[in-house]
Parts: C-alpha cells; sequence; structure tokens
C-alpha cells in the first residue's frame, strides 16, 4: 500500500502550506508525479453491470484508484468482490474489499440496503467508504454540484449529482439567475435572480423548495458565499460602489468591509472564516486581494497578467483557485497565498473560468468555453486531467460544488 | 475668474446634492452658477469643468436610492430614443469617453427638466471578460453614467443602476464590431 502514501502525500502537498513538507514531495508534485492504486473489481448478482458502471466510475473520479480494465488481479494491489440483489423493490450491496499485497489483506467489508431508486446513492456510499477507509478523508461520491444553464431558454439554476447524473431544474423563473452558492450544510442555495426586474439574492431550501428574498437593496446585490459558520459575504453596490459586505445568514447586521473606489466583487471564504478572498480592480487591472478580518487589511496577492478573476479558496488548508487570462483565453490557476506560489492547471484549447472546489481539495469544476459554447468539466489537481462533466443543447457555467 | 467660479459652483452642488447639512457651501455658488450656465464656454474650458467636477465626486460615493414604488420602467417611447441613446465603452473599462459626453449632456438637461422622470442604468458588457466580474463591471459602467450624471446636476434620486453583465448581448455575434456594441449602457425610463 505504499502508494497509498504517496497519493497521500500529494494531496497533502495541497492542502498545507510548501515549507512544511520535505523538498522531495514538492518535487515529485511538480513534475505531476501521483500514482494511482490498482484495483481488481468483480461483480455478481443482480444489476452488476449497472453496479458496476456506477462504482468504476467512482473510483476514476476520486483520483485515487485506477480500476483495472482486464480486472488481472495479478496487477491489482486491491481486490473489490461486490454482491448485488434485488428483491421486491429492495437493492442490497454486499461489498468486500482486500489487499492483495499484504497477508492478512482485509481492508473492508460492508452491507448496505435501500429501496431501488436509491441504487446509485448506495454504490456512491460503498465508494466513499472505500476513500474513507483508505484516505481517511471523507469522500466525495455523493456530492452535488449547482450551475447554471440557459438550455431551457432563460438562465435557471440547476443541480446535478457530482458524476454528471441526475440533472434538475431548480429555478423556473423564465428570466436570469446568476452565480449559485451552497449553504454551508449543503441543504440551501443562494443564488441571484432577476425575477423582480433587479438583482437581488434569493436564500431556496432544496428540501421544502421554497425559497425567500435575502437582500433587495438598490444597485447590484451579487456574488453571495455563505462561511463554514454560516455567514454571509457578498457584493452590493447600495452605497455608490460595488463593495464587499458581510451579513449574518438572516440578512441581518450588515457590515461594509471595502471602502476602494471601483470594482470589489466575487468574495470567497478562507475555510476558518477570518479571511476573504475578492477581486478589485483598485489597481486598474482585476486582480485577486486577500481581506484579514480582523485586522482589516487588505493585501494583493497575483501580480502575473492583467486579468485575474473569480477566487475560490480551497475547502482545507491554504490555496486559492482562480481564473487567468492568458493569451487571448483563460485558464484556471491555483496560488499558494503565503509565498505567491502559483501555477496553471488547465492547458489547451477553450477559455475556461470560474472554479470551485471539491470538498476534498483535489477536484475543481469550472466551466470551458470552446466554439462560443460552454461546458462544465472538473480537473485533479493533483494529475492535472480534466475530464467532462456535463454537456448538453445549452450552456453550463458558474458551477459550485456542495459541502460533504 | 469665471471658470473658476463655474468650477466651485459645480463642486458645491454636487456636494450639496449628496450632503444635505452642508448648507454653507450650498448658498452662495448655486446663484453664481446660474449666471455662469448660460454664458457660452469655449470646448476646452467645457472639458476642464467636467473633469473637476467628476473629481469633486471622486471618494465621496452618494447612495443609490430606492426605486420608485408602483411605476415600471420601459423602453423609451420613439419620439425619446433619439436622446436616450447607448452609451458605448472600451473593453473592459468604465471610464466615460469623451465623445459620450454629448448625448450625456442632453441626457441630463431632459432629466433636469422632466422632473417625475426616473432613469434605469443598464450596464452591459461584451462576452469576453469572465462571467461573473462582468456583472461587476456591468454595474461599474452604470454608476459611471450615474456619477457624471450626478455632475451635471441630476437629482440622484432619479437615477437608478442594474447590471446585465454579459447575459443580454444586443448584437449576438462574436466579432469586435459585435462587442464594441455590446459594450455599453442602454437606458429604460419610468415617466
Amino acid at each position: 500500500m505504499k502508494k497509498i502514501i504517496i497519493v497521500l502525500l500529494c494531496t497533502i502537498f495541497f492542502l498545507a502550506t510548501k515549507d512544511l513538507l520535505p523538498t522531495e514531495v514538492y518535487l515529485d508534485i511538480s513534475r505531476g508525479f501521483a500514482e494511482k492504486i490498482p484495483v481488481a473489481l468483480s461483480f455478481s448478482g443482480d444489476k452488476n453491470e449497472e453496479t458496476k458502471k456506477i462504482l468504476v466510475s467512482d473510483l476514476q473520479r476520486s483520483g485515487l484508484f485506477s480500476p483495472l480494465i482486464n480486472d488481472d488481479e495479478n496487477e491489482a494491489e486491491l481486490l473489490i468482490k461486490v454482491n448485488c440483489s434485488l428483491k421486491l423493490g429492495l437493492f442490497r450491496l454486499e461489498g468486500i474489499v482486500r489487499d492483495i499485497t499484504t497477508g492478512s489483506g482485509f481492508v473492508l467489508g460492508k452491507r448496505y440496503q435501500g429501496r431501488y431508486p436509491l441504487m446509485r446513492s448506495i454504490v456512491h456510499r460503498f465508494a466513499n467508504d472505500l476513500v474513507k477507509k483508505v484516505t481517511g478523508e471523507k469522500g466525495i461520491a455523493l456530492t452535488k454540484i449547482c450551475f447554471i444553464s440557459d438550455e431551457s431558454g432563460a438562465k435557471e439554476v440547476y443541480l446535478v449529482d457530482y458524476d454528471g447524473q441526475n440533472k434538475k431544474r431548480v429555478t423556473s423563473d423564465k428570466i436570469i439567475a446568476a452565480c449559485p452558492d451552497w449553504s454551508e450544510d449543503g441543504e440551501n442555495l443562494v443564488y441571484l435572480s432577476y425575477l423582480n426586474n433587479r438583482t437581488e439574492i434569493f436564500f431556496h431550501n432544496l428540501k421544502s423548495n421554497s425559497r425567500e428574498i435575502l437582500c433587495s437593496y438598490p444597485g447590484l446585490n451579487a456574488f453571495a458565499a455563505i462561511s463554514k459558520r454560516g455567514e454571509i459575504a457578498l457584493t452590493l453596490s447600495k452605497d455608490g460602489d460595488p463593495e464587499i459586505y458581510v451579513m449574518r445568514k438572516n440578512g441581518s447586521y450588515l457590515r461594509r468591509l471595502t471602502y476602494s473606489k471601483g470594482i470589489d466583487a466575487s468574495p470567497s471564504w478562507a475555510p476558518d472564516g477570518k479571511k476573504i478572498a475578492f477581486v478589485s480592480d483598485r489597481s486598474g487591472s482585476p486582480q485577486i486581494y486577500i481581506l484579514d478580518l480582523s485586522t482589516k487589511k487588505v493585501r494583493r496577492i497575483t501580480y502575473q497578467g492583467s486579468y485575474n478573476t473569480s477566487p475560490a479558496w480551497a475547502p482545507q488548508g491554504n490555496l486559492i483557485a482562480y481564473t487567468s487570462r492568458r493569451g487571448g483565453c483563460f485558464e484556471i490557476c491555483i496560488i499558494n497565498p503565503d509565498n505567491g506560489e502559483f501555477k496553471a492547471i488547465t492547458s489547451g484549447p477553450g477559455s475556461k473560468e470560474d472554479p470551485s472546489w471539491a470538498p476534498n481539495g483535489r477536484q475543481l469544476v469550472f466551466s470551458k468555453k470552446l466554439g462560443y459554447k460552454s461546458n462544465l468539466y472538473i480537473v485533479d489537481i493533483c494529475t492535472e486531467k480534466s475530464y467532462s462533466l456535463i454537456t448538453g443543447k445549452g450552456n453550463y457555467i458558474s458551477p459550485a460544488w456542495s459541502p460533504e | 475668474m469665471g471658470k473658476k467660479a463655474v468650477i466651485l459652483g459645480i463642486l458645491a452642488l454636487a456636494l450639496g446634492l449628496g450632503f444635505n447639512g452642508c448648507a454653507a457651501a450650498r448658498k452662495k455658488p448655486v446663484s453664481e452658477t446660474k449666471a455662469q450656465v448660460v454664458k457660452p464656454i469655449s470646448p476646452a474650458e467645457e472639458e476642464k469643468i467636467e473633469e473637476e467636477s467628476i473629481v469633486a465626486l471622486k471618494g465621496k460615493s452618494i447612495p443609490l436610492a430606492k426605486a420608485p414604488k408602483g411605476r415600471a420602467f420601459a423602453e423609451p417611447t420613439a419620439e425619446m430614443r433619439y436622446i436616450l441613446t447607448d452609451i458605448y465603452f472600451d473593453f473592459d473599462k468604465s471610464e466615460i469617453k469623451r465623445e459620450v459626453r454629448a448625448t450625456l449632456d442632453r441626457i441630463a438637461s431632459w432629466l433636469r427638466k422632466n422632473r417625475d422622470a426616473h432613469l434605469m442604468i443598464e450596464g452591459h458588457c461584451d462576452e469576453r471578460g469572465t462571467e461573473e466580474y462582468n456583472l461587476a463591471l456591468g454595474e461599474r459602467r452604470a454608476l459611471s453614467v450615474r456619477r457624471y450624471l450626478i455632475g451635471l446636476r441630476v437629482p440622484s434620486g432619479k437615477l437608478h443602476t442594474i447590471s446585465y453583465g454579459e447575459s443580454k448581448p444586443t448584437d449576438p455575434g462574436h466579432n469586435e464590431n459585435a462587442w464594441a456594441k455590446n459594450r455599453r449602457v442602454h437606458f429604460l425610463i419610468a415617466k
């Protein structure tokens, strides 16, 4: 299982600051070194083709495992045996995981059952338990991504599972919705809607499908972002200029944080809720800044290029993803705000923008515009490989990944 | 001397509109301004005056007023359309360009005459920036026009802003010609 350690170290680099780690680990990563654990799978029982498809996708999307195509046990380190049954609408899954490189070998054994429509979540749960067992961290197989699409003719808010399945429309306002984000508990969305012919922030409960208007000040009300403690940062122009404000989740106790002339927009909370990254054009071009909430001091962190926007602070540790203009296109970059070290993690044709982190801090979802059409993609920051999340007849933009 | 008085007058007016408590600065120069405005000013002088009035408003943002209740904003009528024409901007910029000043002067004088009218200033962007930032940039463009009109003695309570970012292009093309048309401020009116 030594490869697991390498993968873990790779993840840790991106979660911790560089100087906390030995130099050789950093070098490994800069070469793009992130080996995956080869896994052989065997399935039996009812619905095993369907189960296999879901689990193989989960293992690939975790970035930790590489399922072997021929399921050759000789090349594998882990062996996963899954048996399923479907009786009277009840789906059961039994999964056993063995490490074939060690003597005893037993890693995980678990049984799940639930109504058949819950089959996908049952398989996802097994994938999550496996990730938890191997890395100690929660898996992302049950997470969702919200986004904006115009496929119905108007820009509406949608939800999709992290593997591109179960796309669902949340709003049907037939006007424009924009910049959706999640509440810290994952049960609500905040977004901007022009429903009342102005920009207003809506707070939408996904369970009850009910919503309320959180704020409706004169001018711009946009970019609401909720911290882990449930505070909301946003941009308002009510005082005559777009500035960053914070308020409680019910809209009370509004405080203004920035006072620069020009744009202050797109706030993103540090995981500890003590700092906010945002975009400002106070230097003459859009750049990323950090505001320390206790000292109220503002510090610029991007100096490369003349257009850096949409910061997203990683859910753990100290990395900020953002959109950077390079030539005529945008790429997704990540920067360590402490030492200013940064790199682009996307490349190739198309303009990539608006990154949002998976709760594990390893993947980012973003939109890519190619030939004037936008689709959503996910990139693994260790391997810098990206794959499609959702495509279709419309445009798919402004993704935000749910908490765990 | 004349130039200086106009500058002072506009500055004082601009401040007075934003800060009603500022009575001392407001009283005297108002009449002087009235006297000076009718006197023809050379183009070079006029330019100077506007620059100064904008400087005076810098850093002293005037809070936005609530939109008037029960009154809907609509596209300007046919006879209004030649006054309320779109204002265009450079890429990634929100500064008022010299060539649109005459248009804004016309709008300002119309608004000063039509006291009940409210103006909705819509900020728009071309498709090239990032989605989120364009929403902020559109608002900034609308606010620039608002600030300019306030500098021309339009009461701030009549001016309202909304940004559509890159969501509502007027030209669906993907070339410089279309982008130039889409980087605009568009006006709606409530009479």
